[in-house]
């Protein structure tokens, strides 16, 4: 076992004595009491990055994948909390990559009376993130294959916005965990529809709640943005500058 | 080699469909009346060529197609009903 690897073993049982001390609250309570002890010993939580062989920033993330999978074992009413997604859009193309956290915008979105279409694929890991996030069943889902666009298309003219993720592996290297790919695709339809476009990466907060750093894209003439380049500003600027963003023709 | 087809809706269809596999400078595919039968999935567009694709032939044609019956067509044949219709 690897140094990072016990001392994330010991940090995950400060959180397991805080579940037996306090069995007796909500689920929200409880995962607020947890996500405190996480933070509280945020040093020792930190090696859980390491584990996947990634930027140490980044741990927050991986931690709160790990405590809701747990918890939805130990309480199946538990829902993750999203705080809400301050942009005023009336139906737009929401820009995002794969953090695991993308259904919390999902939710945020949905929570402010929107009309929402998901371009997705349905994996495993996908459907295991719907059953956590629970979204309700008027969320529309369009299967990321070769009619995504022209399907997204009819979405944003029926009024719903688009929730999508823009980055992808290397096909060269499809395990690396700092180098990705950004699609063009989903920015094509945003200047191609004149669709309005935003740009929002979520985050857990030291609350345990997933929050987003949020913007909207610059505004036409359309021709003369390069939004692909403004969304890897968006993301380094965001904090994650510590990866690699290469360009795809996907 | 490709043939000029004497149906004006069949030319601007297939002529949007070259423009689209000719703009990545790749080998375009040789169309006959055979082609109009093929799998439309074996012209290898991508999502983002297939939108194009769709709207280069909505500005040739002045109409906007219905996505959900575009994305049913499986072969130009099926493409050049619906433009017509």
């Amino acid at each position: 076992m690897s140094e990072n690897e016990f001392l994330y073993r010991q940090a995950r049982r400060l959180v397991d004595e805080e579940i037996k001390r306090h069995s007796s609250l909500s689920t929200h309570d409880l995962f607020r009491k947890c996500w405190a002890v996480v933070e509280n010993n945020a040093e020792n939580f930190k090696g859980r990055a390491a584990l996947s062989e990634i930027n140490d920033k980044a741990w927050r993330v991986l931690v709160y994948h790990d405590l809701s999978k747990y918890f939805l074992r130990i309480r199946p009413d538990f829902k993750p909390q999203v705080r809400s997604l301050d942009l005023s859009f009336k139906t737009a193309i929401i820009a995002s990559i794969h953090t695991g956290l993308e259904l919390g915008i999902a939710k945020a979105v949905l929570e402010r009376n929107k009309k929402l279409s998901i371009i997705h694929l349905p994996n495993p890991q996908n459907r295991e993130r719907g059953a956590l996030f629970k979204l309700p069943s008027q969320v529309h889902y369009i299967r990321a294959d070769a009619n995504c666009l022209l399907n997204a298309r009819r979405s944003l003219a029926e009024g719903r916005s688009i929730l999508a993720d823009c980055d992808h592996p290397l096909p060269e290297n499809p395990r690396a965990n700092t180098v990705r790919a950004i699609s063009a695709s989903i920015f094509n339809l945003a200047k191609r529809t004149g669709a309005d476009l935003c740009f929002v990466l979520p985050y857990v907060d030291k609350n345990g709640v997933i929050a987003f750093r949020a913007e909207m894209a610059a505004s036409p003439p359309l021709t003369q943005v390069d939004y692909r380049e403004a969304f890897v500003d968006f993301l380094n600027r965001s904090g994650l500058d510590w990866m690699q963003w290469k360009k795809s023709d996907r | 080699m490709t043939q000029v087809f004497s149906d004006p809706v069949t030319n601007t269809v297939v002529g949007a469909l070259l423009m689209i596999k000719g703009r990545s400078g790749g080998v375009l595919p040789d169309m006959g009346p055979d082609s109009l039968k093929q799998p439309f999935d074996e012209f290898d567009l991508d999502s983002m060529d297939k939108l194009d694709f769709v709207m280069a032939l909505e500005d040739s044609l002045g109409k906007v197609f219905d996505a959900n019956r575009i994305v049913q067509c499986k072969t130009l044949a099926d493409i050049i009903e619906l433009a017509r219709q």
